[in-house]
């Protein structure tokens, strides 16, 4: 036996060990929660098979306390589960094509519900693709919340990717589905607010969207006063 | 957060106090930075400035200053800054401080300057949004003099995609100096173009006076404007008298996306993280006599609600900021509450989405 050959074999027995230890990890997270153990036996074995992947297993046991929390049926559980992997599969390839070396596990999870909420791969490439700020997993799922909330995905996209090339940080890319909320609030349809917050990076400069409550007209002792003056200059076209 | 445009502009104008004067004037701005030179007919002059702006969830601050220097060697300053910090907020809706000042002042002349702060409020009316507020603080004219500033005003205003409105009113108390001003403004966006309006009636010591400003905005380019504007303003606090002006400018930008901001809580959902990490959860369930929150950052297990009053039900939760799934649990029914975004949960059923802001 070469010494690649012994090589491979400890790998081999490693991840098989690793495997197996996700697997038993999964299955006691489900029996701590009461899960039916056959139930909590298949779908640690899916499990055992998304890791060797190099998927996580974390949503896996998500779903599936969310479903028996929901009394939904063991198959529909597992149905969703295996459906699950499935996504993050694809989320996982979609933000390796993008350039992420190591897709962390959960630029996977929020990639795989994006998809399932209607993304496509090459929209979540756009957002891997936008983002230099760590906050992949967040805009992924704030344009899923953004869809959510009746915003056309294109459009959410969009606006997601706008806000990361425009180096957003994710606190302020967190708050773009309470902004939508309020304009909401005040009638405006999500094709017009997609438009609105589209809108605002087109013209190129800096006047804020509405949506926050703000003060009417500061001290209101002044309206503007404009003219070529170098005291006077441009002041009220960047307020 | 710096103010990050890069915006070359450059404008002609006529600006007609009570004696008339051109000039062309030219102005750069790379980041916080700007420059301007100005031409004009009773000669020319430079100046150098920074502005700095800075936003959060709640708050927004404003800082800039300039100074010129004219062709017979005098100086000029002005300064300005203004802030809001936000108390209580939500759609549309809110309790906050606001505070501004500004300064003007010539080398070995006059200067006059104001400063202020106070209370406004906030609150949609039907498909308005009213405003309202009071502001106390100090004013120093050009003329020399001083007084205590009071002012009250209060607008309604509609926002919408392709059109922004508000009428307001308010009333100046400056020492002796009383005055009064009703107004409009509105914006209109259709395509390419802008349209900005603002005009009204100011009337008490300062002398009754219509005013009135248009600005039009053209996009020629994605980072090319056309920009028009003409108008009259009014004799103001600071002892400065009324004029008019037109001027017509292109600015040239990069184009940046500008920060967004946003009120954190919609009608049926509120949630609110306090420094220390922890979040308060209100829903509004007016028609259930027991509730519980259960998503994934408890392996959905039902945690309690507390009953507040009004129907709203409330909870502190420990969570990083980030969008959660979850459901309300009563009398053993799970289910997502009218009016929170929600999503296909996979299994039959929806699950709500729960959006945990920074601060």
């Amino acid at each position: 036996m070469t010494r690649y050959s012994l090589v491979f074999a400890a790998v081999m027995v490693l991840a098989a060990e690793s495997a197996a230890a996700q697997q038993a990890d999964v299955r006691a997270r489900l029996s701590a929660r009461n899960v039916d153990a056959s139930l909590a036996d298949a779908v640690a074995a899916v499990a055992a098979d998304a890791a060797g992947q190099n998927l996580p297993t974390a949503p896996l046991v998500d779903k599936t306390l969310e479903g028996w929390a929901k009394h939904a049926p063991p198959d529909r559980i597992l149905a969703a589960v295996r459906q699950s992997v499935t996504r993050m599969a694809e989320a996982r390839q979609a933000a390796l094509s993008a350039g992420m070396t190591q897709p962390p596990p959960d630029v996977v999870a929020a990639g795989a519900e994006a998809l399932g909420r209607g993304m496509r791969s090459d929209q979540i490439t756009s957002i891997v693709r936008a983002d230099d700020h760590a906050s992949t997993a967040v805009g992924l799922r704030v344009a899923s919340a953004l869809a959510a909330q009746g915003m056309a995905m294109n459009d959410a996209v969009a606006v997601v990717t706008r806000s990361m090339r425009a180096r957003q940080r994710p606190r302020e890319i967190l708050d773009l589905p309470s902004t939508m909320r309020a304009l909401q609030a005040q009638g405006m349809s999500a094709p017009d607010i997609g438009r609105h917050f589209l809108r605002d990076g087109d013209e190129g400069g800096d006047r804020p969207v509405s949506g926050q409550p703000l003060p009417p007209g500061g001290t209101g002792v002044r309206p503007p006063r404009e003219g070529p003056s170098p005291e006077g200059h441009d002041r009220h076209h960047h307020n | 957060m710096l103010v990050t445009t890069l915006a070359l502009s450059a404008g002609a104008g006529c600006l007609c106090t009570p004696e008339s004067l051109y000039a062309q004037q030219a102005t750069f701005r790379l980041g916080a930075f700007h420059t301007t030179y100005a031409d004009t007919i009773a000669g020319y002059a430079g100046s150098l400035g920074a502005e700095a702006a800075w936003s959060s969830l709640r708050s927004r601050a404003l800082l800039g200053g300039s100074v010129a220097q004219f062709e017979g060697g005098a100086w000029a300053g002005q300064a300005y800054a203004s802030g809001t910090r936000l108390l209580l907020a939500g759609p549309a809706r809110g309790i906050g401080f606001t505070g501004d000042m500004m300064a003007y002042g010539v080398e070995s002349g006059p200067w006059a300057g104001l400063g202020a702060g106070g209370l406004f409020g906030a609150s949609p009316v039907g498909q308005l949004v009213a405003r309202g507020g009071a502001s106390l603080g100090g004013v120093h004219r050009i003329d020399d003099s001083s007084s205590a500033l009071a002012t009250f005003s209060a607008s309604l205003g509609i926002e919408r995609s392709a059109l922004s409105a508000d009428v307001s009113a308010g009333a100046t108390v400056a020492g002796p100096v009383r005055y009064s001003d009703i107004g409009a403004a509105g914006t209109l966006r259709r395509g390419v173009v802008s349209l900005e309006g603002t005009g009204g009636y100011r009337f008490g010591d300062l002398g009754d006076e219509f005013w009135g400003q248009l600005r039009l905005a053209v996009r020629l380019d994605p980072t090319v404007f056309l920009e028009a504007g003409a108008g009259k303003y009014p004799a103001d606090v600071l002892g400065f008298l009324h004029g008019t002006f037109v001027q017509l400018g292109l600015r040239l930008t990069t184009g940046r996306l500008p920060p967004i901001t946003l009120a954190s809580a919609t009608e049926g959902l509120e949630v609110r993280r306090n420094r220390n990490g922890v979040s308060v959860v209100t829903l509004r369930l007016p028609e259930v006599d027991s509730a519980a929150i259960a998503g994934e950052w408890n392996d959905w297990g039902a945690q309690p609600l507390t009953r507040m009053a009004d129907g709203r039900w409330r909870t502190n939760l420990r969570l990083a900021p980030g969008v959660y799934r979850f459901v309300v649990v009563s009398n053993g029914h799970w289910f997502v509450p009218d009016g929170i975004p929600h999503v296909p949960d996979d299994l039959g059923g929806n699950a709500g989405l729960l959006v945990v802001p920074q601060t």
